[in-house]
């Protein structure tokens, strides 16, 4: 038995085709029903009657499933309109030609959106447009510190407010310094990236950690439409620290709530924070001062922790000035004319004398509010050193033993009996002079400081000299050797002589 | 002040000394009517000390070598800071603050060598910046200091042991004889980076005093920008006061006691330091400098402009 073979699907569609030709105008098409009302008159093959439908489209905000009323919501296909929805949300678009359309709408207000029904013939098609409602978008650009105690950059000047600002390297911007117990508070400036249609009041919300100290400030902005910057005062719930210490890396993140959506990232910030003892009170805030004692009192919260304290960052030798990151020298020859803390944070190659060294530990106390350190000149005597008839050896000497005969006790002559050894290091010098007519240290907390060699607490007098000193010289009343200086050795081990010099209290102009 | 067209510094001819500060001093030095040049250089001892070598040079000459004048040997080694004046035997004095470690003593060293202790009523303060008030009629009666670099006082050279006045706060200052009494010029400081190793920003002022170096009138500005040294001499009966700037020198001049000083400044395409001005015998003003540009010791340069 033979089996016919099956049509291909093209085959199929052309017999199709020429049946629906034979029976064209026969009204026979599609079983249709003749129903009451007028009759339809037979539309001819080649003007067929237009196929319309209506199109409904709602429009909803997605951020609260709402209707949205009032815009204008525009369709294009094979035709294009424009209708208003109404107070329900709906665009009507009645009688349209069927087929495909992009339905969207022009509000500003509203994120943007589109839909693509098709539209059928005699029949309402339904479309919707999900929407957002447009919100302000902020970023922090600046902010402006306040309450806080403006940082000098070593002689060149404050840094200036705003102290952080979008853009600029991380590395220029500026430090900020608080006292312990105190609130930080600034004006943080927002960058408006997208403006609202409408005024919009938007949540700001700052936080961040410093150490166990939890920061939160929180506070609300009104952006209007075309605003593009936009500025709110906000003070922190907290201190940013009860003790002292430096904050480098933490950073205050920072959100907006517009809308009342929930918060969205709105950049972060970071300034190296330091948290004084106190105020300042009679220096500069200088920068290097606030590094060295924040980073070595950290965690100290009386004077007497930070004046010990700080010091640790003397001990080392090896101090840096901020700005520039020159080391700091105790005595350069040629260009040691410094004398105090602002010449030595001026100078190009950072040498100072003992003066500037003992002003620069004072002040880097006097940063933290601690004004009780005094500036001790060490003198053999003030006559002697007025006169240049007497001065002091700082170690070490090598005395040659024993002494030639002498009614005095000055016994060597200089360098035939006695000359310099190894001697006792400076700040990032291995050899500052040997022998000075005069010297400066400090007294706090009722012991002696050397910043110069770093050496030190002294507790008294006596032990200074021990530490520091191997004797005296001076000028040799009946001449010297040739190939001596003029200068004799006092060697002070050998006179087993305490408190052989003079200490005097440059705040009380006594001597001690 | 008539504009001047142009200044060109040249270079003193001849090997001069490392120098690290120069001044120039008008007066009858040896007999004769002169402008004398005067650097200073330092050199360490070996173990203990330095020696401070001054020598001169008579502005504008040609081929000639440069003499020392002096020396000063000091136990403790540091730049000194230092001005030179005609003494009134013809001869030059020196006034120095003598290095102490912490307190320098403000000093004064004879032509023969003779030291005199000019701060000893004042143990424990530290002096630097000297200079001796300017005049071209007669040797200097005045010294200026700067008191633990805060206040400028005036020792008065006449009397031994006499009291300092007070003229004002300042880093640097100079008296000239002027008019009546005195022009005190004098620099403070104002926050920015130095030039060379130490020589801070700052503003000039002048203030009249009178004979008894009581002020006559309220300090005024004289440049209205950034200098950073400068010094001064009356020229043809006019004040002339030359500053080094960031961008080169200012030279401002007072017709009369009191009259606006009028200012002018000039781009120098060096790093000048030490600036000096003098008049010279034939009434022009003479400018020296060390030109600190490049590599290698400072350069002595000088340029001689007219006054009108």
């Amino acid at each position: 038995m033979s089996t016919p073979p099956t049509p291909s699907p093209a085959d199929s569609l052309a017999a199709a085709s020429a049946d629906a030709d034979s029976s064209a105008g026969s009204g026979n098409v599609g079983n249709s029903v003749q129903t009451c009302g007028p009759q339809v008159s037979p539309v001819p093959a080649s003007s067929p009657a237009p196929a319309v439908g209506d199109l409904v489209v709602t429009v909803i905000n997605d951020d609260d499933n709402s209707k949205v009323s009032g815009i204008s919501v525009q369709i294009a296909g094979p035709q294009s309109a424009t209708a208003q929805t109404d107070g329900s949300g709906v665009a009507t678009f009645s009688g349209i030609a069927s087929g495909a359309y992009t339905v969207s709408h022009s509000s500003t207000c509203f994120t943007s959106a589109s839909a693509n029904p098709t539209v059928t013939a005699a029949a309402t098609t339904p479309a919707e447009l999900h929407v957002c409602h447009i919100h302000a978008v902020l970023a922090i650009k600046e902010l402006a510190f306040s309450g806080n105690n403006v940082v000098e950059k070593d002689t060149t000047g404050n840094f200036a407010s705003p102290e952080w600002q979008d853009g600029r390297g991380q590395a220029d911007q500026a430090p900020v310094a608080y006292s312990i117990g105190k609130k930080i508070s600034f004006a943080a400036k927002f960058k408006v990236s997208t403006a609202p249609c409408q005024a919009e009041s938007v949540a700001i919300k700052g936080t961040a950690s410093f150490g166990s100290a939890s920061l939160e400030w929180t506070g609300s902005v009104t952006v209007n439409p075309g605003d593009t910057e936009v500025s709110v005062s906000l003070t922190s719930n907290n201190a940013a620290g009860s003790t002292v210490g430096i904050f480098e890396s933490s950073d205050i993140s920072w959100q907006m709530n517009p809308g009342n959506l929930g918060f969205a990232a709105a950049g972060t910030t970071r300034n190296v924070l330091y948290v004084t003892l106190g105020d300042p009170s009679g220096t500069p805030n200088y920068w290097t001062l606030l590094d060295i004692s924040c980073r070595a009192a950290a965690g100290q919260t009386t004077a007497s922790g930070v004046i010990a304290n700080s010091f640790n960052g003397f001990t080392g030798r090896a101090i840096s000035r901020k700005r520039d990151g020159q080391g700091l020298t105790y005595w350069n020859p040629s260009t040691a004319t410094c004398t105090n803390t602002a010449l030595l944070l001026a100078a190009a190659d950072g040498a100072g004398q003992c003066g500037s060294w003992a002003e620069f530990l004072i002040d880097m106390y006097k940063v933290h509010g601690i004004t009780t350190a005094e500036k001790i000149l060490i003198v053999r005597t003030v006559a002697a050193y007025q006169a240049s008839s007497e001065g002091f050896l700082v170690k070490h000497w090598v005395f040659d033993h024993p002494p030639a005969s002498a009614a005095s006790a000055y016994t060597h002559f200089v360098p035939s009996q006695c000359r310099t050894g190894v001697g006792l290091p400076g700040q990032r010098n291995a050899s500052p002079p040997p022998a000075f007519y005069n010297h400066f240290i400090v007294r706090a907390d009722g012991r002696f400081w050397d910043p110069s060699y770093g050496a030190g607490p002294f507790a008294d007098q006596s032990a200074w000299e021990n530490a520091a000193i191997d004797g005296l010289f001076r000028a040799a009343p009946g001449g010297a050797p040739p190939g001596n200086s003029l200068q004799t050795g006092f060697d002070k081990s050998l006179n087993a002589a305490t408190n052989i010099l003079e200490f005097w209290s440059l705040t009380t102009n006594s001597k001690i | 002040m008539a504009e001047i067209q142009k200044i060109e510094f040249t270079q003193v001819a001849g090997q001069a000394p490392a120098a690290d500060t120069l001044r120039l001093i008008a007066g009858n030095i040896s007999g004769n009517r002169s402008v004398l040049l005067v650097i200073s250089s330092m050199k360490n001892r070996p173990m203990l000390g330095a020696d401070t070598i001054f020598s001169a040079l008579p502005a504008g000459s040609s081929g000639a070598a440069w003499r020392t004048i002096a020396m000063l040997s000091e136990v403790v080694p540091a730049k000194l800071q230092w001005d030179v004046a005609p003494s009134a035997n013809g001869d030059s004095e020196i006034a120095f603050g003598k290095p102490g470690g912490a307190i320098n003593a403000l000093m004064l060293r004879s032509a023969s060598g003779t030291m005199r202790a000019l701060s000893s009523a004042y143990p424990l303060q530290s002096f630097s910046e000297p200079r001796f008030a300017r005049s071209a009629a007669h040797p200097p009666d005045w010294l200026t200091a700067v008191v633990d670099n805060r206040t400028c006082v005036a020792f008065p050279l006449g009397t031994p042991s006499a009291q300092c006045r007070t003229l004002g706060e300042c880093a640097q200052g100079l008296l000239v004889h002027y008019g009546p009494g005195f022009a005190f010029i004098f620099k403070t400081v104002v926050p920015g980076p130095v030039r060379g190793n130490l020589i801070a920003p700052g503003r000039l002022h002048s203030a009249m005093l009178d004979a008894e170096l009581r002020p006559t009138g309220p300090p005024a500005e004289i440049f209205d920008g950034t200098i950073f040294e400068f010094d001064a001499d009356v020229i043809k009966g006019k004040l002339v006061v030359l500053a080094t700037t960031p961008r080169g020198v200012v030279i401002a001049s007072e017709p009369s006691p009191r009259a606006k000083f009028l200012s002018r400044e000039y781009e120098v395409p060096a790093t000048l330091t030490s600036p000096a001005v003098a008049g010279s015998a034939s009434g022009k003003a003479i400018l020296a400098a060390l030109d600190s540009s490049g590599s290698g010791p400072a350069r002595v340069v000088t340029t001689e402009v007219a006054i009108p």
